[in-house]
């Protein structure tokens, strides 16, 4: 029995045992594949599988050493004890991204002269509140510094002449309350599309430009998910394949910043806050490969910002500015959309957009209430005809079922001057409107020659209004030359129209007679890329755009609105984007004079008319750390001075006296913010942590002037103080 | 629309400085009310206009101006409240002497200007206009400008011309108090409080609505309250709000408070206070 158990040992001794191992990326937990892994001294290799799974066998006695050394890793090399039967073996990336769940991804560009922002561009911006797409693209050339103002401003056109669409669907406001953040979380954002002037057919409506963001599709590898808490709001996103053929992205914000301001004011006599201003937003994706050609997807986007505050004081200059006090608004957008390859040649996408806004101002009693069904509509087929022509065929529909409940006296601010509340004509109705926007429009891409350098892009878009009854045929042509495979010129000219708004041509309110302003876009640009197909150095474009404005609305004394307004704006923008090594930077500039005229008033600068706006941004990465500065310098706005007051005896308020339109200036805005960015790797997820500082010399930035109540003392507002944030996210 | 959202984020932002002078503080030559024998008329009726104005550091001084008298150019749409190049508009010579007239002298240069500008309102005003715009009042207004320390000091009020029938009346004038009681010798001192007592309750009214029908509406009487001395926690106050002194009434002058209430559609009654 005894020489039997001494054979088994010398047996087992002598015989392979298996260590069974995965090799992961370190923090991520993605799986690597192909990976040789070696085991000393025995000197054995294994070649991980897809799932990133080795087995090694080897003599089960003494030390044994595992080494793995993979390009773009830190080498792995560690003792073991080779009894072990299982490792784990995390290898360390080089470099992280900024997130890990950043997408890395192309701007898709079907006009020349659009500017666009990859989500790992607009993530890591400085001064962009931990990422926000929406303000980074105010780094963009073309558009203005519009300080706190929740509005994109592009080259020079009104706030209300940008379009604002998510997935190629308008929606009624991109960002929430006091302009912090957009409406969608950030890492859920691909990436950001600016169509300024000469954009092409796809979009209409905007006769300023449009901003399309363009919401990712979830991974498929495995799940993945992210929470943060950041000064302003905390928010949680996770995504992951549901079987081999859908996966799943789900999202959601809520910002608590109003407990801060509910905390301050009720601290204060003049008011308090009854529901703290809060705002949130959600997000929903579903992803389903139908066929090896088609793909189903469905966005849920939803959002809500809501203020109650008790005035306890009447305003000094406004005394019916008082009491309860109300804001809400609220939207949703739910997009199916459905896309796929018919043939070799031939591809389409459709997409709805069915929604409900909601808006309500309650200001003592007074109000405006508007609950507004909407559904908008997309369909596109795209054909390559041959190598030197392509067909682009699309419908771009919106209808809407709005309920308006008003009671509120009309708005006055010609020239940015607001007149009191209460002085404006009383207006109480209640009224249901239904709108059809019609459009429908051509792409066409047509080069002479296969291998020569012009493109050329006789492109047409037809839209009808059915609210002022108007059909318009709008031409947009557009022409590339390729001068070398990195340098293109290229030019625009086209037609833009866009309805006004609801209250302006309502016939109740305003006048049913008015018509749609619209806007001729001249463009010429040329771009040079001297990476040469290489990741590092130069990109350069340079862009100059001219725009005539016609029948843009302003108010009217005897028609409520008129069509009188006109303008012209002249501008030139570059762009600068270099890269080598840790190293990033741009420089943005543009150059702008933008002009309206009205009937009475003669010309006068436009209220974003920036003549200079510079934008210096530099990043190095340093191993874990991220640092990251923009510095703006930009002409000061114009603003409308008073010069004098009457006071009205009924309702003991002053009505200020208009000088000449926007004829002084601010002083010149400058603002350096600054950001600093951590990352620590854990085997199993990465701890990040930012500090992003707005206006690190907290220098005033005047934007806008504020009154005494008989407007005989002014003196400038300031804009935004030094404004530190610091967050911290885990991801995995 | 889009103004009104934005107005959001200006209340936190919009606190007054605090270096302005105070609307309820009197010092510099203003008008602080236009009071009229009747704020809606009928078609061709004649209507008292009075300033009521207030000019303590201006030791009795006389005051010269102008006023106007004209249709309404669409002040509630825009347009600059002024006469010129209004059809129809008249424009009179117009002064108020402080050390003659009332008595001016002996309540701290505050109160209604003793001479009315007298307006008529035009036989033919609602010719031409629709017949809500009838019932509801077409507006006519009268502009007083004064050229006092090198500036131009305007002020304007409305003259309604309905043929609703039942037309407004002004309110009754309303009791001020001090810490609840009648105003005695003694100046107000940081902490007092001062209410008021309107003697009348507010009217009703009706208005004819965009899609014809008439509605009963109710007015909501809204206070201004003035002080010549001291500082007022809350100038602007509904009638059943109280407004705290932040400040005493320090100097040896004589101390006046005056309080103005309005109807919202043009009544307007004032008390004045004097404590020498």
């Amino acid at each position: 029995m005894k020489g039997l158990v001494a054979l088994l040992v010398l047996l087992l001794a002598g015989s392979a045992w298996a260590l069974n191992g995965k090799v992961w990326e370190k923090g991520t937990k993605k799986p690597l594949a192909d990976v040789n892994v070696f085991l000393l001294p025995a000197k054995l290799k294994a070649v991980t599988d897809p799932k990133g799974v080795f087995t090694l066998e080897a003599p089960a006695s003494g030390a044994c050493q595992v080494i793995v050394n993979v390009t773009g890793y830190k080498k792995y090399d560690r003792a073991v004890d080779c009894a072990l039967n299982e490792l784990s073996i995390y290898l360390e990336k080089i470099d992280y991204g900024i997130y890990e769940t950043t997408v890395t991804s192309k701007v898709v560009k079907r006009d020349a002269q659009a500017q666009g922002l990859t989500q790992e561009e607009f993530i890591s911006m400085p001064g962009s509140f931990g990422g926000d797409p929406v303000r980074a693209a105010q780094n963009l050339p073309g558009v203005a510094q519009s300080g706190g103002s929740a509005q994109i401003i592009v080259q020079g056109a009104s706030p209300d002449d940008t379009g604002y669409f998510i997935n190629g669907h308008r929606v009624p406001l991109i960002f929430h309350f006091g302009g912090l953040s957009s409406v969608v979380i950030p890492q859920a954002v691909e990436r950001l599309d600016l169509l300024p002037s000469g954009y092409g057919p796809e979009y209409s409506r905007a006769i300023g430009g449009v901003i399309n963001l363009q919401v990712k599709k979830p991974k498929t590898d495995r799940h993945h998910g992210f929470a943060y808490v950041d000064l302003l709001t905390s928010g949680a996103m996770f995504e992951g394949p549901l079987s081999e053929k859908s996966s799943y992205l789900v999202a959601a914000r809520y910002s608590y910043v109003g407990y801060v301001l509910q905390a301050v004011a009720n601290s204060s006599d003049d008011f308090e806050l009854t529901t703290a201003p809060t705002y949130a937003d959600a997000l929903g994706v579903y992803h389903r490969k139908l066929t090896e050609n088609w793909d189903f997807t469905s966005t849920l986007v939803a959002s809500r910002d809501n203020l109650e505050l008790v005035l306890n004081r009447a305003a000094q200059d406004d005394p019916q500015l008082r009491g309860n006090f109300e804001n809400t608004r609220q939207f949703f957008r739910f997009i199916p959309q459905l896309t796929g390859r018919l043939d070799e040649r031939t591809t389409t996408e459709h997409s709805l957009a069915i929604g409900r806004d909601h808006i309500l101002v309650d200001v003592n009693g007074r109000y405006l209430k508007i609950e507004s069904d909407t559904m908008t509509h997309r369909s596109e087929v795209v054909r390559t005809w041959s190598p030197t022509n392509k067909s682009y065929v699309g419908l771009d529909n919106q209808f809407d079922l709005s309920k308006v409940r008003v009671n509120l006296p009309n708005s006055y601010d010609l020239g940015g001057v607001q007149n009191p509340f209460g002085v404006g004509d009383e207006r109480k109705f209640d009224t249901e409107d239904k709108e059809a926007l019609l459009g429908a429009y051509l792409r066409h891409e047509y080069r002479p020659s296969e291998t020569g350098p012009w493109t050329l892009l006789p492109n047409l878009r037809l839209d009808h209004f059915s609210n002022t009854h108007e059909t318009f045929v709008q031409p947009r042509f557009q022409t590339r030359y390729q001068i070398s495979p990195s340098t293109e010129w290229h030019t625009a000219i086209g037609r833009y129209v866009q309805p006004p708004r609801p209250q302006e041509s309502s016939p109740d309110y305003g006048n049913g007679d008015l018509r749609s302003p619209e806007s001729i876009h001249y463009m010429v640009g040329w771009g040079r890329d001297f990476r040469e197909n290489g990741t590092q150095g130069l990109q350069f474009t340079n862009n100059y755009f001219y725009k005539t404005l016609d029948s843009l609305v302003i108010p009217s004394i005897a028609d409520n609105y008129s069509n009188d307004g006109e303008g012209t704006i002249l501008g030139g923008e570059l762009q600068a984007k270099y890269q080598r090594g840790p190293w990033n930077g741009q420089v943005v500039y543009t150059y702008l004079n933008s002009k309206r005229s009205i009937p009475g008033q003669g010309e006068y600068p436009a209220e974003f008319d920036q003549t200079h706006n510079l934008n210096l941004i530099l990043a190095r990465q340093y191993e874990r750390w991220n640092f990251s500065g923009r510095f703006r310098v930009v002409s000061g706005a114009p603003y409308t001075p008073v010069s004098g007051a009457s006071y009205d005896a009924d309702n003991d308020v002053y009505i200020p006296i208009r000088g000449s339109l926007y004829a002084r200036r601010f002083p010149t805005f400058h603002q350096l913010d600054l950001r600093a960015e951590r990352k620590t790797i854990y085997d199993q997820w990465i701890l990040s942590w930012y500090v992003d500082v707005q206006n690190v010399m907290n220098t005033p930035n005047a934007s806008a002037v504020e009154y005494s109540y008989d407007y005989r003392q002014k003196k400038n507002r300031r804009g935004l103080p030094i404004l530190p944030t610091f967050g911290v996210r885990g991801e995995f | 629309m889009k103004g009104l959202l934005l107005l959001l984020p200006l209340l936190f932002v919009s606190c007054a400085d605090d270096n302005f002078r105070r609307v309820e503080v009197l010092n510099d030559f203003r008008v602080l009310g236009i009071v009229t024998t009747d704020p809606e008329v009928s078609a061709a009726g004649d209507v008292d206009v009075y300033p009521y104005v207030s000019d303590p550091n201006g030791g009795g001084r006389r005051v010269d101006g102008t006023y106007e008298f004209c249709r309404d150019p669409g002040i509630a749409f825009g347009a600059t409240p002024s006469c010129v190049g209004v059809a129809g508009a008249v424009t009179l010579s117009y002064s108020i002497n402080f050390s003659s007239e009332s008595d001016f002298a002996t309540r701290g240069y505050t109160g209604q200007a003793a001479t009315p500008a007298t307006v008529t309102v035009p036989a033919s005003i609602f010719t031409g206009s629709a017949s809500r715009a009838q019932f509801n009042g077409i507006a006519m207004i009268v502009v007083f400008r004064f050229n006092v320390d090198g500036r131009e000091v305007t002020a304007f009020r409305r003259i309604v011309a309905t043929n609703r029938g039942a037309t407004n009346d002004n309110p009754a004038p309303p009791a001020l108090n001090l810490n609840g009681n009648p105003f005695g010798a003694t100046k107000p001192v940081k902490g007092d409080v001062l209410t008021v007592s309107p003697l009348n309750d507010e009217e009703t009214y009706q208005v004819q609505t965009v899609d014809g029908t008439i509605e009963s509406r109710a007015e909501s009487y809204e206070v201004a309250l003035y002080v010549s001395q001291g500082e007022l926690d809350r100038s602007k106050i509904s009638i059943n709000e109280s407004s705290e002194f932040k400040e005493s009434s320090t100097s040896s002058r004589s101390f006046t408070a005056v309080v103005m209430i309005r109807d919202e559609r043009g009544g307007l009654s004032f008390t004045r206070e004097f404590i020498p």
